[in-house]
């Protein structure tokens, strides 16, 4: 009944409501938007920093990440793989080989990262081969290496000279190889491109003695947001010989860089709440001084100043789900804009974040839980904000309002 | 990383630590000089030795044969097993030349591999020519005796020197009465924790002397890891042609 | 006479009055603040990074930065120190040899990086004896005395007393080692720094690595921030053959940052603006509304549409100058207030960064103008709406229907 009356009274005064909704549509789509081009630059900064290359989620033997040795790999048997391939949010993974080696080059000796790849996968999920900045991306069964650009030039090396590979294998075995340079390529962060040598899988295996073993599977993962969620399901569906990671325990550093941020972030949310609500506050206030007349009337007519309180109220919370759920609306395609066109930094700027490996843009996060946790924030505040006009009504001096 | 590596001198002491008899009433520091000396005496040898190293999941068994003149020269090859074998090491002063059939390259180790692990043993690379000595980095005193594999052995304390670059806080030795083997050693940290136990058993004839042909290194922080070395054979005082000990000689050597 | 009417216009109403007035002090202050929050963020790590890691610019051989090679040595590098300490914009300046290593103790060992320093240098200008936890800086030991961190210390399972041994390449590539007794351990609070350095002596190192008494490299410290680039270009220009740099470019991602934290300020402040804005125009909107009868009535008693569209923008624009001075005034109050106390953001999220998590807002006087300047120009734009609704509105119409 009350709501009822509530909904008639928005409708009777179309432009109060449009500018109250519209108060609580601002609010929204601002919040969104802040969050969102916050959120935005994590995303940018987490992909660009470990997506291409640390992957989002990996899985090791257990024990492998404390101590990365070949000793510690894990057989790429049917088992693993095919619960891998049977969890939804897993689209692909790419099995790899990673040790350390010497490099040794005719005039120089370096220690490096060599990665065994699985090459059609790194091609089909990380885009490796767009990476080959010189020469020729690797073929499956070639014995020949990619190098890092960076390692390339401490080393002196270019396409055609040859490199001989010095590391430790399984269980203690020597590892030694040259292989050709047939590619050189390049990452967005210069310490990869410093300390990257790229071998195919199945070289790699016969290099460091193993067969049909790899020490860690990236994950590509449909939506980069499960993440943990991945780790969780399938660390309990692999067991205990085998360790699953989210990107937060793959580097640390950046989950704590970006936890800080956000901490910091809260401020300036905080400070944004503050000027959002004394709008909606402001907006509210006129519109009680406005109908002041009106509840004066009605409360000289005999209604419960309670029950005119809540319909009010009511009025309020209708027009504030409206309002964010108009924002949420309004916000949604802006945010997809940036999403798929971000905005690019200019070039000087774009030169340093690219040297830091980040791409130099902001792309905004479509991610639904900031749309959600905004609108109801927003919500939130307005509500209480109505709890000022329910009081207000409660001590209206009827006979002395009528008259005004 | 490698835990055993820093027990370099007394590796070396279990392979020539085998000392003429014992004089009466000798001083700690005498009897590990005794011990370390008498290598001096010896030209060359020439052995073959199995390395195994052990693991908890895994172990390894390496077969070598090695050539020494001096305590600046030597050769290593492996034998076995086959993905090794061929491969040599050439230790010359303080360096290092690696010979990798596999890849047909002669390498000299550089000073980063320097530190690496010896052929996936618990030993580095360093520890094949390292020289440090344990008769002048240390305080020797004799604590007591004891028997062990039925020999009267002395039981020495060394104390490294405050500059002496050696990690140990304290280092137990049991120096047999007789042959001065080094039938035990114990390596201590600061806090007097023990961090490594060496023993040398199975003590027989081989070449014209007699001495230990087996030993063990156990790391005490790391379950059911071990390594051991065995003697095949060794023969003392053999000639060797002049040019042997070269980097060429090292593709030639069988 | 406008103004007049205007004037009036906002002690009648009072309340509406009151809340454009404190929504644009609120405004003002939300933006100046932000930038204050900002720049004491920024200052803080810039703070943490030139004081604890990278000083205001460093000297170094090129490429040494990238391998640490021990014959990278810089030629007169003591000479180019001394010249360095007597310029009047120098604290001080540290010349080190730095080196990677091998720490060994008798449980495990690794690699780290060895800084050979003269700790009274150091102190000043990294305060590296404020931040020893146990122990002290540089006194108890007397030979080959090492400075490690707790967490190299929990590593490698040694205390102070302990001994340690550094293997290392001396000049002409050949391993020597030497033992070192731990005099003190630091905390900086910065993890990858901590697990990364210890300090020794330059004497001592300098004899383990055969070299003369000279060094890998020469870190300053200036009077002001501002002159780190200037004097970094000047020394770069007094020695082409070595490599000066600032701290900006010495620090991996620093400027990035700098530049980052300037465009997020620009954005943040924005979105505070289109909220103030909006929250102005809402209510000079309800405003206007509810006065529909009188502004009929005062149309319909000759006031012409470009007087009475003056009349409402006037009245905002004196709202808004009664507000910015509130605005200012919580500003600069809040801003003072939270600049000694410093805003605490709690620990969780400052792990093992080597920041504070303290934060002391700070502004120059500039940027109040600055901010002033924009919140009241948005007051203003954020009027012309209102009054122009107001007369769409059709007042003359309004007073009929009564």
């Amino acid at each position: 009944m009350l709501l009822k009356l509530a909904w008639r009274n928005i409708w009777r005064n179309k432009s109060r409501t449009i500018i109250t909704l519209v108060a609580v549509s601002v609010a929204v789509i601002l919040s969104v938007l802040m969050m969102s081009a916050k959120n935005g630059v994590y995303e940018n900064m987490i992909k660009s920093l470990i997506g291409d290359f640390t992957g989002f989620s990996q899985v090791h033997a257990k024990g492998y990440w404390d101590d990365k040795t070949i000793d510690n790999s894990l057989t790429l048997d049917k088992s693993i793989l095919s619960e891998i391939e049977n969890l939804n949010l897993i689209d692909g993974y790419s099995p790899r080989i990673e040790n350390f080696a010497l490099i040794v080059s005719d005039s120089t000796t370096k220690g490096a990262i060599v990665i065994g790849a699985d090459l059609d996968r790194e091609k089909h999920y990380n885009s490796l081969n767009e990476r080959v900045a010189k020469g020729e991306y690797l073929e499956p069964n070639e014995q020949q290496v990619m190098v890092g650009a960076g390692l390339a030039e401490y080393l002196k090396v270019d396409i055609g000279d040859t490199l001989v590979l010095l590391s430790q294998g399984y269980h203690g075995s020597s590892a030694a190889g040259k292989y050709a340079i047939k590619g050189i390529v390049k990452f967005g962060s210069p310490e990869l491109s410093k300390q990257l040598v790229f071998l195919p899988i199945k070289e790699a295996q016969a290099f460091y003695g193993v067969q049909n073993r790899c020490t860690n599977i990236i994950l590509h993962l449909g939506d980069n947001n499960d993440a943990q969620l991945v780790a969780q399901q399938l660390g309990s569906k692999l067991g205990e010989n085998y360790e699953v990671m989210d990107w937060e325990e793959l580097a640390p550093n950046l989950k704590n860089m970006i936890a800080t941020d956000k901490v910091e972030g809260y401020v300036f949310m905080f400070i944004l709440y503050m000027v959002i609500s004394f709008g909606l506050f402001g907006t509210m206030l006129m519109m009680l001084s406005e109908r002041k007349h009106e509840f004066g009337v009605l409360v000289a007519l005999g209604m419960k100043r309670l029950k005119l309180a809540i319909i009010v109220w009511l009025e309020l919370i209708i027009i504030s789900i409206l309002g964010a759920i108009v924002g949420c609306v309004i916000a949604f395609p802006i945010c997809t804009y940036f999403y798929y066109n971000p905005i690019y930094f200019a070039d000087d700027m774009a030169d340093i974040y690219e040297d830091f490996g980040i791409e130099a843009m902001i792309q905004f996060s479509l991610d639904p839980y900031i749309f959600i946790q905004q609108g109801l924030i927003i919500l939130i505040i307005s509500i209480v904000i109505g709890v000022f006009p329910f009081i207000k009504i409660q001590r209206l001096d009827a006979i002395k309002e009528m008259r005004a | 990383m490698f835990e055993i590596k820093k027990i370099g001198p007394f590796v070396l002491l279990f392979c020539f630590g085998f000392a003429s008899f014992a004089q009466k009433s000798l001083s700690a520091k005498e009897i590990i000089q005794k011990a370390d000396e008498v290598m001096k005496g010896v030209k060359s040898t020439r052995a073959e030795i199995i390395i195994t190293t052990v693991r908890p999941k895994w172990s390894r068994e390496m077969k070598m044969k090695t050539w020494s003149m001096g305590t600046k020269l030597s050769m290593i090859l492996f034998t076995s097993p086959v993905k090794e074998k061929g491969t040599s090491f050439l230790m010359k002063d303080k360096e290092v030349w690696n010979w990798i059939p596999s890849i047909e390259r002669t390498i000299k180790l550089p000073p980063s591999m320097m530190m690496q692990s010896f052929m996936g043993t618990d030993f580095t690379n360093d520890d094949l020519v390292k020289q440090s000595s344990i008769v002048e980095d240390y305080d020797h005193k004799i604590i007591g005796e004891a028997t062990i594999e039925g020999r009267k052995c002395y039981k020495i304390e060394m104390i490294p020197h405050e500059d002496a670059a050696v990690v140990w806080g304290k280092i137990l030795v049991w120096v047999s009465h007789d042959n001065y083997f080094q039938l035990k050693v114990n390596f201590y940290d600061e806090d007097e924790e023990l961090v490594n136990k060496m023993v040398a058993y199975d003590i027989k004839k081989m070449g014209d002397k007699l001495l230990p042909a087996k030993m063990e290194i156990t790391p005490m922080n790391k379950k059911g890891q071990k390594t051991i070395m065995e003697y095949l054979s060794i023969e003392f005082d053999v000639p060797f042609k002049e040019n042997f000990f070269t980097v060429q000689n090292m593709k030639r050597l069988k | 006479m406008i103004f007049k009417v205007a004037w009036r216009n906002i002690w009648r109403h009072k309340v509406r009055s009151l809340v454009v007035i404190i929504a644009i002090a609120l405004g003002l202050w939300a933006g100046v603040f932000s930038s204050a929050f900002t720049q004491g963020m920024m200052n803080q790590k810039i703070e943490s990074v030139i004081r604890m890691e990278m000083s205001h610019f460093q000297i170094h051989q090129p490429k040494f930065r990238d391998e640490y090679q021990s014959k990278l040595l810089i030629k007169n590098g003591l000479s180019i120190q001394q010249k360095i300490n007597k310029e009047a914009t120098v604290i001080a300046s540290s010349g080190r040899i730095v080196g990677m290593v091998m720490l060994g103790s008798a449980n495990t060992n690794g690699s780290v990086k060895l800084n050979g320093i003269i700790p009274s240098d150091e102190a000043i200008v990294t305060e590296l004896d404020q931040k020893i936890i146990e122990g002290a800086y540089f006194e108890g030991v007397k030979r080959n005395p090492i400075l490690i961190s707790q967490k190299i210390a929990e590593k490698y399972k040694v205390d102070v007393k302990s001994k340690i041994i550094i293997t290392l390449q001396d000049i002409n590539g050949e391993i020597t080692a030497g033992a070192f007794k731990v005099v003190g351990i630091y905390n900086t609070k910065n993890g990858m720094y901590d697990e990364m350095n210890v300090f020794v002596k330059r004497s001592d190192i300098a004899k383990l690595l055969v070299i003369e008494d000279n060094v890998h490299e020469i870190a300053v410290l200036l009077n002001s921030h501002d002159l780190a680039e200037p004097m970094a270009t000047k020394y770069q220009n007094a020695y082409p053959e070595l490599e000066v740099l600032p701290w900006m470019d010495l620090s991996t991602g620093m400027r990035m940052m700098i530049e980052m934290m300037d465009t997020y300020t620009l954005i943040i402040v924005g979105i505070i603006l289109i909220a103030l804005m909006f929250s102005i125009i809402n209510t000079m909107l309800m405003a206007v509304l509810e006065r529909v009868k009188e502004i009929g009535m005062l149309m319909s008693i000759g006031m012409s549409k470009p007087k009475v569209f003056f009349m409402i923008l006037i009245e905002t624009v004196c709202l808004t100058f009664l507000g910015a001075p509130l605005g200012l005034l919580l500003s600069y109050t809040s801003i003072t207030y939270f600049g000694h106390a410093g805003i605490n953001l709690g620990s969780a999220a400052y792990q093992d960064l080597g920041f504070s998590n303290i934060i002391y807002p700070s502004l120059k006087y500039g940027e109040y103008i600055d901010v002033s300047i924009m919140v009241i120009f948005m007051a203003i734009l954020a009027a012309i709406y209102p009054a122009i609704k107001a007369l769409r509105l059709k007042p003359v119409e309004a007073i009929r229907k009564i």
